[in-house]
């Protein structure tokens, strides 16, 4: 994954983490890991589509919060 | 048709129209986004905006829908106001189906009937609003979409209303019009007793099944009543 990706990714998902009320220091910390893991896991892929990032790193947050889990999952499916 | 009638189909016009997706669904994405941008006192003042902008829509449907019956509806003949209630209730049947069977995506979600990309349009201007005047015409526009099955609803609810004197349908048009915010505020107040849109969500999901039931007999309720009723012979 690119820089600019990445750091579109981890302004996003602060963006969410706040609004779900999440400490900001904790918030920042599990981010920046899921986000570590999520490149490690994708970095043998030619080719990555939105839907395999999607998984991988809700994949990972449920790991930390299910509420945040579950907003970034269905962020496309509220309407 | 007596005034208990009329009574009952405004009540039901009302209950289905709170139960209507497309605007609580833009809200609570709204509500959302602005509080990952801006603090909670920010987020609650702009979210004041949008369901004013939610209110002028509704309003401007109900006087628009009320001109249209005024002016041409009521000095037709007979036999076309006949076909119109014939017309109407084919429509109510007809939405009944397209709610039961189309209204929601398939899945475990509220993802509504709306194309995917005016979907992702419409998360894409609330995660741009700054201001006031943004917050008011993403209100105002959120329910433009479902139009489609809200304006039956709107021509049949000014129908009736003009059966009332004025000073009931000033009452009754503003009963409908907080109808319409009634749940954009429930949604508010979840926000603020501490709630996040993981919880309103999976609650919106599990209340999926009553809402699809309530407004698909709620329009086979109304068309069978504009059938038996003679709602649009105005006389």
């Amino acid at each position: 994954m690119d820089d600019t990706t990445l750091k579109s990714l981890t302004r996003s998902l602060k963006r969410h983490a706040h609004a779900i009320g999440l400490p900001e220091g904790a918030a920042e910390t599990f981010i920046e890991k899921s986000l570590a893991d999520v490149t490690k896991k994708l970095q043998n892929k030619t080719i990555i589509t939105e839907e395999d990032l999607t998984r991988a790193i809700v994949k990972e947050l449920k790991k930390y919060n299910p509420d945040f889990a579950y907003v970034y999952q269905n962020r496309d499916k509220i309407i | 048709m007596g005034i208990f009638t009329s009574v009952i189909i405004l009540i039901l016009v009302l209950v289905i129209i709170a139960f209507m997706q497309l605007t609580p669904g833009t809200f609570a994405l709204f509500y959302h986004y602005t509080l990952g941008k801006y603090s909670a006192k920010k987020t609650d003042d702009l979210s004041l905006s949008f369901i004013l902008g939610a209110e002028a829509f509704s309003a401007t449907m109900i006087l628009i829908t009320y001109f249209v019956i005024f002016t041409i509806l009521v000095s037709q003949p007979l036999f076309i106001q006949n076909i119109f209630s014939w017309i109407m209730a084919g429509i109510f049947l007809g939405e009944a189906f397209a709610v039961f069977f189309c209204y929601f995506r398939k899945g475990k979600s509220t993802a509504l009937f709306i194309s995917r990309r005016i979907a992702h349009g419409t998360k894409s201007c609330i995660s741009h609003v700054k201001s006031h005047r943004d917050a008011f015409i993403l209100g105002a526009t959120s329910s433009v979409a479902e139009l489609i099955f809200t304006i039956p609803l709107y021509i049949i609810f000014t129908t009736e209303l003009m059966k009332f004197s004025t000073n009931i349908r000033v009452i009754v048009a503003t009963l409908f019009i907080l109808a319409t915010i009634l749940p954009l505020f429930l949604i508010r107040g979840f926000y603020r007793a501490g709630n996040n849109l993981a919880e309103i969500q999976r609650l919106r999901v599990h209340l999926k099944p009553l809402v699809r039931i309530v407004i698909s007999l709620g329009f086979i309720f109304l068309s069978l009543a504009i059938i038996n009723c003679g709602i649009f012979y105005y006389g």
